[in-house]
C-alpha cells in the first residue's frame, strides 16, 4: 500500500495588523495592470476606515480639478476596521469614493448586505481603480488572483441578471457582486452601484464613475481568515451588544422599519410633497409604514452578522405592478411617494424595483421625477417631450414609466438623467427656483423649511444634500431645540453629529444601531478587534480629521462658502400649511447658521479650515490648499 | 376634559387604532395622560411609551401637543386644556 | 430507539444573517471565515434563508462513502468523528453528503463536520448565539411529534372558522 505523507504549505506569515488586512489592490482598467500596496498602523490609527479610508486614498491618488468622467478618476472601495467580524451590524458595511459627477466634489456612498465582509475575507481593505477598459469588463477577485474578465455579454442588463450571469459563468453561487445597470452604463448622474439584489451604493453617482470606466462590476469571493486580536472578549462584549441590538433601541427598525417615518414627518409637516410644494401629503396613510407593512411586507432579512434584521422586503400581491419587488424604507418610499404625489405603495414599490434593476439611486431619481412633474404641470415640458408619458403629480405610473426613461436617457429622461441642477438649466423658465439640490446632488427626505438645524446640516454636507453625514433633524424633531429659528450654537450640534457620523462611516457601523454606542465603546471595540490602543477622544479627534481633510479636499476640487447653501424654494417660498406653516430658511438665517458652524469647527468665516485647526489634526501636508485660499 | 390622542407606528400596532378621545381631569399634564393610557392598555404599551423610571417619555418616542414638540414646551409636565391633541409618533433615521 | 440529537433551522425565522457561520469558525479556528465554519447559511433571493449543517443521518453516507475509513459515527451521540491521519482531504464524502454538511480545514486539509460543539459546555455556539432562535438541537424524533401537533392544532381552528360562519 503507498502510503504518502502529508505535507503541511501552510506559510508562516508574520501579521502585522489584527482586523485589518493592511492591503490596498490598485487597478488600472487602461493597462490591465495591477499592484498591491500596503498601509501601516499609524495609517490605520488616524483614518480608521471606510469614510476615512475612502477620503484619504481620494484626495492622494486624484490630480486635483480634473472631470470626473476622466479616466483618471479614482473608484475606490473602502471596507470598515471592523468588517468580516461579528461585530454586530458592522460585518459588510463598504463605501464608495470617487470624485462626483453630480457636485464635482467627493463623491461617496455607502452600502452593505453580504458583499463588504467578502471583500475582507478576500484580503483586501482597499480597492483603487483607474483608467477606463477598452472594451467592457468585471473585475474578478477570487482571494490573491485578481483578473479583469471580458463583460460584453452583460453591457445592457440588469443588475440581478449580471449577479446571476457571473455567478453561472465563474460557477460560484456565493460570489458577491457589486454592478451596474444600465443607468451607469448611459451615464445617468444619479446611477448607482448594486450589491445583494437589495442593497445599493446609491448616492452621488458612484454608478456613473464605473460606467466610464466600462466597469461592469466587481465581483468578489474571499476564503481567508479575518484574525482579531482579542477574540474572547469580543466575543464576550459582542454578546451583551447582540443583546441591546434586539431590544428597545432598535425595535422601530425590526419592527414597522423606517418607512414609519411618512406619518410622523406628516404629522410634523416635514414631509417634501410634490416637489417641495408642500410639507404635508393628504395621501401620507396609504404610503405609511404602518401600511406597507400590512399590505405588503413579506420578509425581514438581515445583513452579514446583523442581529437586528431591518431589510423590510416588499410584494406587490395584485394590479398592474404585480410581482414587483423592492426592499422599502423611508427616503425611496418619500420620493416615490408623497415626492411624486402618489399615495399607491404598488407604484413605489415598482419604482424601486426599477431603480434597482437599472442601477439609479432611488431618492435622487425619485427627486428627479417630482421635479419633471412640476416642470409638466407648468407646461414647461410636454407629452411631446415626456414621449407621451402624463407625467402629473399623482400619476404613479407615469412616474414608474419615467423612472425607466431616465435610466434608458430616452425622450426627456435624456436630460433629467442629467440631474436636477443641470436640467434645470437647460429647460430655463425659472425652473431653477425649485431645483431641488444642494451641491448638484438631489434633496432627501427632510423638510428643511421647518428643521433648521437639520437645513444647516444639509448645507454644509461634504457630499451635497444629505441627511445621513449628520442625522441633526433629530434635534429639531425631538424638540430639543426650537426647530423654527435658529443660533450660532446649532453649529457645534451638527458638528458633533458630523464627526460621529464619520466615525460610525469607518468602522463602519449600522446607523440603525446608533443608540447602543458612544465613542468610548466604538474605541474598546476598535481595540479588541485591530489590538491599536485608542481612546474614546481619539476616535473623536479621527472623526474630526475626516471632516477636515474632506472639506480641504473639496475646497481643492472649488468648494466656497457659496456652495454651503440651500435651494432657492426653502429659502423664499415658506411652507404653506400644517403645523410649520410660515416657516422657511430667512438668507440670514443661514449666514448665522454657517457662521456659528464654521467657528465651531475652527475654520475661517469663508469656511476654510485654518492652519491652526490643520496642524492639530495632524494634516499639515494638506495646508497649501488653505493657503491657496488666504486672501 | 376631553383630550384627542392620535397613534402611529409601534404604539399604533399595539392600541390597534389611529386615535381615539380620551378624558381626563382638567388639570392634567402629558405625563398623567400618558399614564392613564397606559393604565389602560397595558405593560406592552408602557415599555412604548415609558422608560422604566415611568415618569420620562422612551428615548425615540416623540410627543406633540397640537404639532408642538413636548421638549419645546414643559415637557412631560406640559399642561393640557379641552380638545387639545396629543401625537405619538416614532421617531428613526431615514434611509438605510 | 437511539434518539440523535442535531442542529436543524426554521427557515421562517432565518433572515440569513451569517452568524451562526462566524460564531462557529470562533468556536472551532479563532478566526472568524464563514468557509471554516461547519454551519452554512443558504440564501434564494428574493426571501428565502436558510442554514444547513450535519444532520447526523442514521446510516451516514459519508461514512460510508470514504475510501480509506477515515470517518466513523459515534453510536452515543450520533456525531461523525474523522480521523485526521486517515483523511486525505479527497473529497468523496462531499459529494456523498446530501447537505452540504462537510467542510475543509484550510490548515490541515481534512475534513470538518459539526460535532455539536462538543468541546464547548453550553453546547452549540450556533444555537446559542442565533439571534432569531431559528436553530435547534433537537431529534427527528422531537421534529415529527411537534409536525403532529402543528397539524392537528390548525385542523381544529380551520374547523372552528367553518363553523363560525
Amino acid at each position: 500500500m503507498i502510503w504518502i505523507k502529508k505535507k503541511s504549505f501552510t506559510e508562516k506569515v508574520k501579521r502585522s495588523l489584527y482586523g485589518y488586512k493592511g492591503k490596498i489592490l490598485y487597478v488600472d482598467l487602461s493597462s490591465g495592470r495591477l499592484k498591491t500596496g500596503s498601509f501601516d498602523e499609524d495609517f490605520a490609527k488616524a483614518y480608521i476606515g471606510g469614510t476615512g479610508f475612502g477620503i484619504k486614498t481620494l484626495i492622494d491618488n486624484q490630480a486635483p480639478g480634473i472631470d470626473p468622467f476622466d479616466p483618471a478618476n479614482p473608484l475606490i472601495y473602502a471596507v470598515g476596521a471592523v468588517s468580516g467580524t461579528m461585530v454586530p451590524c458592522a460585518a459588510s458595511k463598504f463605501g464608495v469614493f470617487a470624485k462626483s459627477p453630480e457636485s464635482h466634489l467627493l463623491g461617496e456612498s455607502y452600502s452593505t448586505g453580504r458583499f463588504g465582509a467578502e471583500l475582507k475575507h478576500a484580503g483586501y481593505d482597499i480597492v483603487v481603480i483607474k483608467g477606463k477598459a477598452p472594451k467592457p469588463v468585471y473585475l474578478w477577485i477570487d482571494d490573491e488572483s485578481v483578473q479583469m474578465m471580458d463583460a460584453s455579454h452583460l453591457w445592457g442588463k440588469t443588475t440581478w441578471e449580471t449577479e446571476e450571469i457571473i455567478r453561472n459563468d465563474l460557477g460560484d453561487q456565493l460570489i458577491r457582486v457589486s454592478a451596474i445597470g444600465q443607468g451607469g452604463e448611459n451615464l445617468v448622474k444619479t446611477a448607482c452601484l448594486i450589491n445583494d439584489h437589495f442593497r445599493a451604493a446609491g448616492r452621488t453617482g458612484m454608478g456613473a464613475i464605473a460606467g466610464s470606466k466600462n466597469l461592469k462590476a466587481v465581483a468578489v469571493r474571499g476564503t481567508q481568515d479575518v484574525v482579531v486580536a482579542k477574540p474572547e472578549e469580543l466575543q464576550d462584549l459582542c454578546r451583551d451588544l447582540y443583546e441591546q441590538a434586539k431590544g428597545p433601541a432598535t425595535s422601530k427598525y425590526r419592527g414597522l422599519g423606517t418607512a414609519a417615518n411618512v406619518l410622523t414627518l406628516n404629522a410634523q409637516a416635514a414631509l417634501p410633497t410634490r416637489n417641495y410644494q408642500s410639507a404635508t401629503f393628504e395621501g401620507a396613510e396609504t404610503v405609511s409604514g404602518e401600511y406597507l407593512n400590512e399590505h405588503f411586507v413579506t420578509k425581514i432579512a438581515g445583513c452579514t452578522s446583523c442581529p437586528c434584521r431591518c431589510e423590510h422586503i416588499a410584494e406587490v400581491p395584485e394590479g398592474v405592478f404585480k410581482g414587483a419587488i423592492a426592499r422599502v424604507e423611508y427616503e425611496p418610499t418619500m420620493a416615490f411617494g408623497p415626492y411624486c404625489g402618489v399615495d399607491r405603495l404598488d407604484a413605489v414599490i415598482k419604482a424601486i424595483e426599477y431603480c434597482n434593476l437599472y442601477g439609479v439611486d432611488a431618492i435622487g431619481t425619485g427627486i428627479i421625477v417630482g421635479f419633471g412633474m412640476e416642470c409638466y404641470e407648468k407646461g414647461l415640458i410636454t407629452k411631446e417631450d415626456t414621449g407621451g408619458v402624463e407625467l402629473e403629480f399623482g400619476n404613479g405610473e407615469a412616474m414608474v414609466e419615467m423612472v425607466k426613461k431616465i435610466a434608458l436617457r430616452e425622450d426627456i429622461g435624456d436630460l433629467l438623467a442629467e440631474g436636477v441642477k443641470v436640467a434645470s438649466e437647460k429647460i430655463g423658465q425659472g425652473s431653477a427656483h425649485f431645483a431641488m439640490h444642494i451641491k448638484g446632488v438631489e434633496v432627501t427626505g427632510y423638510e428643511l423649511r421647518g428643521l433648521k438645524t437639520c437645513a444647516l446640516g444639509y448645507a454644509v454636507s461634504r457630499r451635497g444634500a444629505d441627511h445621513q453625514r449628520h442625522g441633526s433633524y433629530g434635534w429639531d424633531l425631538g424638540g430639543k431645540v426650537d426647530r423654527y429659528s435658529v443660533d450660532k450654537e446649532r453649529g457645534k450640534l451638527v458638528m458633533g453629529d458630523e464627526d460621529t457620523y464619520c466615525i460610525f462611516d469607518s468602522i463602519i457601523l449600522c446607523k440603525f444601531t446608533r443608540r447602543l454606542w458612544d465613542f468610548d465603546l466604538i474605541a474598546k471595540i476598535y481595540t479588541l478587534v485591530t489590538g491599536i490602543p485608542m481612546t474614546g477622544e481619539e476616535m473623536r479627534l479621527a472623526g474630526e480629521r475626516m471632516s477636515n481633510l474632506a472639506r480641504l479636499y473639496n475646497i481643492r476640487e472649488g468648494l466656497t462658502r457659496k456652495d454651503d447653501t440651500l435651494p432657492p424654494r426653502i429659502m423664499k417660498d415658506p411652507i404653506p400649511r400644517g403645523v410649520a406653516k410660515g416657516s422657511y430658511v430667512h438668507p440670514e438665517e443661514l449666514d448665522t447658521l454657517l457662521d456659528g458652524y464654521y467657528e465651531a469647527r475652527g475654520w475661517t468665516k469663508e469656511g476654510v479650515p485654518t492652519k491652526a485647526k490643520i496642524e492639530e489634526l495632524g494634516l499639515g501636508e494638506y495646508a497649501e490648499i488653505a493657503e491657496k485660499e488666504e486672501p | 376634559m376631553k383630550i384627542q390622542v392620535q397613534y402611529f407606528g409601534q404604539v399604533r400596532a399595539l392600541v390597534h387604532k389611529r386615535g381615539e378621545e380620551v378624558d381626563v381631569s382638567s388639570t392634567a399634564t402629558v405625563l398623567q395622560l400618558l399614564q392613564h393610557l397606559v393604565h389602560a392598555y397595558g405593560v406592552a404599551l408602557e415599555a412604548e411609551v415609558l422608560e422604566d423610571d415611568g415618569t420620562t417619555v422612551r428615548d425615540g418616542l416623540l410627543v406633540t401637543v397640537n404639532g408642538r414638540a413636548i421638549g419645546q414646551l414643559e415637557g412631560v409636565h406640559t399642561g393640557l386644556h379641552s380638545h387639545d391633541v396629543l401625537a405619538l409618533l416614532p421617531l428613526f433615521a431615514g434611509g438605510g | 430507539m437511539v434518539k440523535h440529537e442535531f442542529v436543524t433551522v426554521i427557515p421562517d425565522k432565518c433572515v440569513g444573517c451569517r452568524i451562526c457561520e462566524y460564531v462557529c469558525s470562533l468556536q472551532k479556528d479563532n478566526v472568524f471565515n464563514p468557509t471554516r465554519s461547519r454551519i452554512r447559511v443558504v440564501r434564494i433571493y428574493p426571501t428565502t434563508n436558510a442554514s444547513l449543517t450535519c444532520r447526523l443521518c442514521e446510516d451516514a453516507p459519508c461514512v460510508i462513502a470514504c475510501p480509506r475509513k477515515a470517518l466513523t459515527q459515534s453510536e452515543e451521540t450520533g456525531v461523525i468523528l474523522v480521523d485526521d491521519d486517515l483523511c486525505n482531504g479527497c473529497g468523496w464524502c462531499f459529494e456523498a453528503c446530501d447537505f452540504g454538511a462537510i467542510t475543509l480545514d484550510p490548515d490541515k486539509k481534512v475534513v470538518r463536520i459539526c460535532d455539536l460543539c462538543s468541546d464547548r459546555e453550553a453546547g452549540p455556539a450556533c444555537v446559542e448565539w442565533c439571534p432569531e432562535e431559528a436553530l435547534e438541537l433537537t431529534t427527528k424524533d422531537i421534529l415529527s411529534q411537534k409536525a403532529r401537533i402543528d397539524s392537528i392544532q390548525r385542523l381544529i381552528k380551520a374547523a372552528a372558522a367553518a363553523e363560525a360562519t
